[in-house]
């Protein structure tokens, strides 16, 4: 049996500062604070200090300022937040104190920032079958309910062991499942079936409504096809996507993973490959074609999980119906320090965009360090028409529609292959090039049999 | 692979020239194509071969098999001489199912398609059951028709063909024989009845 935490006990766990003792089950009735909790000294997050912060102004709550922020009505403005791999954060109690500050920081501003969504974007914790990691990490985001909409998903390092998906997310499940989340109105569910891998959450900002999924690592096939059905549900929301491997800064087309060669030239984006030990999952692409792509209403997918390089890259892609859709890794696990904890701030700023009405604007931001990172990987930004990209009337967003009865079905995919094997057959050929390459053969086929169940 | 003759009459045969064609395909250069053109795909007789040769109705059953990886789906056309050739049938295999198809008997072409929810390396694509409709000494190949042949992988992506290996089926004559009422009471027979009975008369007269 899975140890199953009572949450009204989470802060009142006490161990040895190596955590060793920091079992659920050992917890004693002392209450301590988050930080005696792992006995940290030092300057407490969430009072940023403001000089000298690299990559731009930044006011007193430590939020950034530039030129676009202080034309921009602040009112009116939020943030999304990313987190990033914290697994190394709950291997030692120095290092620990960097999640530490992450989560007060979006805590101790979430009003100044109008932080409206705080997503973790996988590897919760470093070795998924060691209690005291998830007793730590559950602490540590537990500050935030109640404070604002997040959500978590398993990354490669969540399950029972390392890399393989078969031994199971039980320690997940009882820590980040759906029964710590099911009681705030934001929360949507888990899936498919009765797994608790994957979830999606429903938040508003801006005026708009907004859906987010936060999906398994290397989603299966079977988790895409939730996925969609949870985008049919609610076709009118502008969706965020987060999955914890996606894109890489390293070679996008080989898993370099063991390869004692120095690292060639560099070919980031979506990667080709699957990690899973039994090749259970999607790569990166795979995402991308089977879900992303034809869901106009996608318009940002977020991950971790990569660091060749710098554990940075960023790529806009135009989907099937011509619209940017804005793919962002971040992971800072492989810098000195562990990265100190960085993680993303995605700010949208209406009215603040110079070819496009408004912005998004993205920062990497250390509340351990008080610092931003200035490169063009780390602070950079993207113009783009709010009111347009989250219309409601979304173009069509179906292009394996064939039979154009409202869905994508088998039907679909028959009148193709009919189409296929005897060019009298007639058919809405616009429909029928799912891939949009001009012309109608057997990858549409594939496309629109990938796509069956949406809408 | 001749069939049996009747048991009516001594059928002589007229041996053909069997030709072999291999037919190499060009390096497809399709736009899309985003895979190394690795691949390779060919139609073969039962036994491997790449020319065939029987006479009229004889059935062949010919593999569509592709040399490649990653394989998802296909698509396949031939071309044929249906002078030559009926296309009766076209099944799947043990790696792709029942194709959907379609015999244009009259343009002397068959088309037909599946695809499967998981990759597979070097797939048997189909199984199509000929017979041979023509006379003896014709010919005709089987030949893929490139910008109508393609396979894909499970993300929708082409993979470039680099050789389209077809064959060659021969129709061997079958002279026409004079009929007989039964055996050996042929020509011979009637001319030696017909002196037969000439001497017969002759002899009845003296």
């Amino acid at each position: 049996m899975v140890f199953n935490p009572d949450r009204s006990v989470r802060v009142q766990v006490a161990g040895g500062p190596d955590g060793s003792e920091r079992d659920g089950t050992s917890a004693d009735a002392s209450s301590v604070s988050r930080r005696s909790f792992v006995r940290i000294g030092g300057t407490a997050a969430g009072v940023p200090l403001l000089a000298g912060v690299a990559g731009g102004e930044s006011d007193a709550s430590g939020a950034a300022t530039d030129a676009s922020d202080t034309e921009a009505d602040a009112a009116e403005q939020w943030t999304v937040v990313a987190l990033p791999d914290t697994q190394y954060f709950v291997v030692n109690d120095r290092w620990y104190r960097f999640v530490l500050d992450q989560i007060d920081w979006i805590v101790e501003n979430a009003d100044a920032e109008n932080v409206v969504f705080v997503t973790h974007e996988g590897d919760i914790v470093n070795e998924g079958n060691e209690p005291t990691q998830w007793v730590w990490m559950d602490v540590a985001l537990s500050a935030l309910d109640g404070v604002v909409p997040y959500s978590t998903l398993p990354g490669n390092h969540d399950y029972a062991e390392t890399g393989v998906r078969r031994s199971g997310l039980d320690k997940y499940t009882a820590y980040f499942g759906a029964s710590r989340f099911a009681d705030y109105e934001w929360f949507g569910g888990t899936g498919p079936g009765d797994e608790e891998a994957n979830s999606y959450q429903l938040f508003s900002a801006g005026g708009y409504d907004f859906l987010h999924l936060a999906l398994e690592w290397e989603p299966r096939d079977v988790t895409l096809q939730w996925a969609q059905s949870v985008l049919n549900r609610h076709p009118e929301r502008p969706t965020l996507l987060t999955t914890h491997s996606y894109l890489t800064d390293g070679d996008a087309e080989r898993d370099t993973r063991g390869d004692e060669e120095e690292v060639g030239e560099l070919n980031p984006g979506r990667t080709r490959y699957v990690q899973e030990a039994d090749g259970d999952g999607n790569h990166g692409e795979a995402v991308w074609r089977k879900l992303v792509e034809p869901n106009a209403q996608v318009f940002m997918v977020l991950g971790g999980h990569y660091h060749e390089n710098d554990g940075e890259y960023h790529q806009t892609s135009e989907n099937r119906d011509g619209l940017p859709v804005h793919e962002m890794l971040a992971n800072y696990q492989d810098r000195y320090g562990t990265g100190f904890g960085r993680l993303r701030l995605l700010t949208f700023v209406p009215d603040g965009g110079e070819d496009a009405p408004d912005r998004v604007q993205v920062h990497t931001y250390s509340p351990h360090l008080e610092e931003y990172e200035a490169d063009d990987d780390s602070h950079f930004s993207f113009d783009l028409d709010f009111e347009d990209r989250f219309s409601t009337s979304l173009p069509s967003r179906s292009p394996g529609d064939v039979d154009d009865d409202g869905d994508v079905d088998d039907d679909d995919v028959e009148l193709v292959q009919r189409h296929l094997a005897d060019g009298d057959v007639e058919i809405d050929r616009e429909a029928a090039d799912a891939d949009r390459d001009g012309e109608i053969d057997i990858t549409d086929v594939v496309e629109i049999a990938n796509e069956r169940g949406s809408r | 692979m001749t069939r049996p003759v009747g048991s009516a009459g001594r059928r002589s045969a007229v041996t053909a020239a069997v030709t072999v064609a291999l037919l190499v395909g060009a390096i497809a250069s399709s736009a899309g194509v985003v895979a190394a053109a690795d691949a390779s795909i060919s139609i073969t007789g039962a036994d491997g071969g790449t020319s065939l040769e029987g006479t009229d109705g004889d059935r062949f059953d010919l593999t569509v098999a592709a040399n490649a990886t990653n394989v998802s789906a296909y698509q396949a056309s031939l071309a044929f001489d249906p002078e030559v050739v009926e296309v009766v049938s076209v099944s799947g295999t043990d790696d792709f199912d029942d194709p959907v198809v379609n015999v244009d008997e009259e343009n002397g072409r068959v088309a037909f398609n599946q695809y499967r929810s998981s990759t597979v390396v070097d797939p048997q694509l189909a199984t199509l059951t000929v017979e041979i409709v023509g006379s003896g000494g014709n010919w005709t190949s089987l030949s893929f028709v490139k910008p109508e042949t393609k396979l894909s992988d499970d993300v929708a992506r082409e993979r470039g063909i680099r050789r389209f290996d077809g064959l060659t089926v021969t129709a061997v004559s079958e002279a026409p024989t004079t009929e007989a009422v039964a055996p050996g009471f042929g020509v011979t027979t009637a001319l030696a009845a017909g002196v037969t009975l000439y001497g017969y008369l002759y002899w009845r007269r003296e």
